[in-house]
């Protein structure tokens, strides 16, 4: 019975999801065939090309026809699953995502794992201690974090524990704490970009690890700021029920009240919210792979933007469309499965 | 708002408002993180105007022998690859990145009043029609989007969108993109007061909607308006940055904060890491004083609360 529920649950909400996915396509398609160069530019500059010629090779790929019409066109091949081709690399668009995609979800995730780990704590004790100099302090670099743009924060990072700092095991002199800022031939303390050495195919789970630092670090500030201040409003809202001075008037001890009775129902909503804003990370990750070579699909982005590849912008946004409707549909599951207060109807 | 006011709502609104912005005053100088905010933004205004009277560089002109100096008496910000003053730039750059933000700001809030307050106003058809809009540019992923629009703007050849690099190109997108919030705000603030006495009343002696939307309901939802455009300055200043930080923004040599910390990317892995850090730092400075700005209007201008 719950199951089948949930089912069809899923499968209205997938289908609410569609005619979203349509308008988006077309609109995205539409500023596309608006622009002028497009897929032509390439031969426009080519002085073999007559005038002639060039409106042949126009006819040919369907490119007089009215907007609609090549927007149909086009819609009926990515049903079908075909993409189109990079203009820039000529590889099929669904093969140059998927082999970006697992980069940017292993750099998502984990940012979101440590995001989670910063806020939720600091958060909660922010509010149990309110007005403490820990809350005042907390509350302070919350404010901060939400106002540091990222690609700079992205950028200092690099500075500091790439081009300042080196790491401490001199390969002549050995181990000293001074090798940090002096040192002749000591390598940096953090890679400054990639997912692993320069030149190395299989690196070691050590060698990925540090190639995720300073990158996750970077796409972690994006939420970390927001989350803990949300948190501590949460936080601040539950202790004032009337719950929780019923838990406390029959005797329990703060420890259990805060722990069993309070945290577990300012977590619920905070965590949601986290899941559901999950696919904002997007954003940062196209910073964040662009400042450290990460070969994700943000990159991919700025590298087809920058070399004006509209079948690579088109799929990358369409796919970008998809996860943000599959995040809120998973946000929206998780949310009402651990809160019985919701139903669906 | 109406400069033909009834001799009934002057009567009112005139000694009261004395007093009222007094109050408004006082409550958020008692903000004092805001206060600072407002001192820090006023100085980079200053800055920015001033520059061209105070400063005794040229913006644009190349100096050779002083190439990527590091801060220093002359240079208090250090020089970039072509010998040209920071500090300078960044003022200069700061009359860009701060205009940006004011005026995406505007259409930005000017859309989303005009569609919040149809929406709420009216409700039924017109209501849903115009809030699955805002659902679907909502979910519309942002940055992506800006940037497809920006490749598109640069290719448009109307003068007001391409004069000093694109930053009329730049303010539109941004403004289109930003409108969502502003106007669910305002269409929920509607739904609530269009069923109050006031408006009853405005609508039985005859007054037609589109002055009851105008002169009478919005004034009402001034305050959380404001609340929210003060920090949507803030916001589009970040997103103009950031889209001229990967390139796609304003394009040099006028400079924005946003293109100087773009330029600076291959120097800084040098150890030039003052051609990152200043223009960084102003962005820092601009939104986090906003951000507090905005938060002590919050408190300031929150009528329910009492001193």
């Amino acid at each position: 019975m719950w199951r089948r529920i949930i089912t069809a649950y899923i499968i209205r909400r997938l289908l609410q999801a569609i005619p979203l996915l349509i308008v988006i396509s077309m609109i995205v398609f539409g500023l596309i065939s608006l622009a002028p160069g497009g897929p032509m530019s390439a031969f426009e500059e080519n002085p073999n090309l007559t005038a002639e010629d060039i409106a042949r090779l126009e006819e040919q790929l369907g490119l007089n026809e009215p907007v609609y019409k090549r927007y149909l066109k086009w819609a009926g091949h990515i049903v079908q699953g075909d993409w189109g081709y990079s203009n820039a690399t000529r590889r099929p668009v669904l093969t140059e995502i998927g082999d970006r995609l697992p980069n940017t979800l292993q750099l998502m995730i984990t940012a979101f794992i440590v995001t989670l780990l910063i806020a939720i704590p600091i958060g909660i004790l922010s509010a149990i201690k309110q007005y403490s100099l820990f809350d005042h302090v907390a509350t302070f670099f919350a404010f901060m974090g939400q106002a540091i743009p990222v690609f700079w924060f992205g950028l200092i990072l690099i500075i500091v524990f790439n081009v300042w700092l080196n790491n401490p095991v001199s390969p002549s002199q050995g181990f000293s704490l001074s090798h940090l800022w002096a040192c002749g031939d000591c390598k940096p303390l953090m890679p400054g970009g990639g997912m692993a050495p320069y030149g190395v195919d299989n690196p070691t789970l050590a060698q990925r690890i540090q190639h995720m630092i300073l990158p996750v670090t970077m796409l972690a500030l994006y939420g970390a700021g927001t989350y803990t201040r949300y948190m501590r409003g949460q936080m601040l809202e539950v202790i004032h029920l009337d719950y929780i001075r019923t838990a406390r008037a029959k005797g329990l001890s703060e420890r259990r009240v805060i722990v069993r009775h309070a945290i577990k129902n300012a977590i619920t909503p905070v965590i949601t919210i986290m899941a559901l804003e999950l696919p904002l990370l997007f954003g940062g990750a196209l910073f964040t792979e662009t400042i450290f070579s990460w070969p994700g699909m943000g990159r991919l982005f700025y590298r087809s933007a920058q070399r004006v590849d509209y079948p690579l912008l088109m799929g990358i946004v369409m796919i970008n469309a998809m996860l943000i409707i599959l995040f809120n549909l998973i946000a929206d599951i998780t949310y009402a499965f651990l809160d019985p207060r919701v139903t669906y109807d | 708002m109406t400069t033909t006011a009834s001799p009934i709502e002057l009567s009112n609104s005139m000694p009261s408002e004395r007093t009222m912005r007094s109050m408004i005053w006082r409550r958020f100088r008692r903000h004092r993180m805001a206060v600072v905010g407002a001192i820090v933004l006023g100085a980079l205004i200053f800055g920015a105007v001033s520059v061209s009277w105070i400063s005794p560089y040229d913006p644009e002109k190349s100096s050779m022998r002083e190439r990527r100096q590091p801060p220093s008496l002359e240079h208090p910000m250090g020089t970039d690859t072509l010998g040209r003053d920071m500090l300078t730039r960044l003022m200069y750059g700061g009359r860009i990145s701060l205009s940006v933000g004011l005026l995406a700001t505007v259409i930005g809030v000017t859309i989303g009043i005009l569609v919040g307050s149809f929406s709420g106003y009216y409700g039924g058809t017109t209501d849903n029609l115009l809030m699955r809009t805002t659902d679907l540019f909502i979910s519309l992923p942002r940055i992506f989007m800006l940037i497809i629009m920006a490749l598109l703007m640069r290719s448009i050849e109307i003068p007001l969108l391409q004069a000093y690099g694109g930053v009329g190109g730049i303010v539109l997108i941004l403004g289109i993109l930003s409108w969502t919030g502003v106007a669910r705000l305002v269409r929920g603030q509607f739904l609530g007061l269009k069923e109050k006495e006031f408006v009853e009343a405005a609508r039985s002696i005859g007054i037609r909607s589109p002055r009851i939307v105008f002169g009478h309901i919005l004034p009402n939802t001034a305050t959380p308006i404001i609340v929210a455009a003060t920090l949507l300055v803030a916001a589009s200043i970040i997103s103009e940055s950031g889209l001229s930080f990967l390139g796609f923004g304003v394009q040099p040599p006028t400079p924005t904060w946003g293109n100087m910390l773009n330029a600076a990317q291959d120097e800084m892995r040098k150890g030039n890491w003052w051609m990152a850090f200043f223009p960084g730092l102003m962005i820092f400075l601009t939104v986090i004083s906003i951000n507090y700005i905005g938060d002590g209007l919050r408190d300031a201008l929150d009528p329910h609360k009492v001193d």
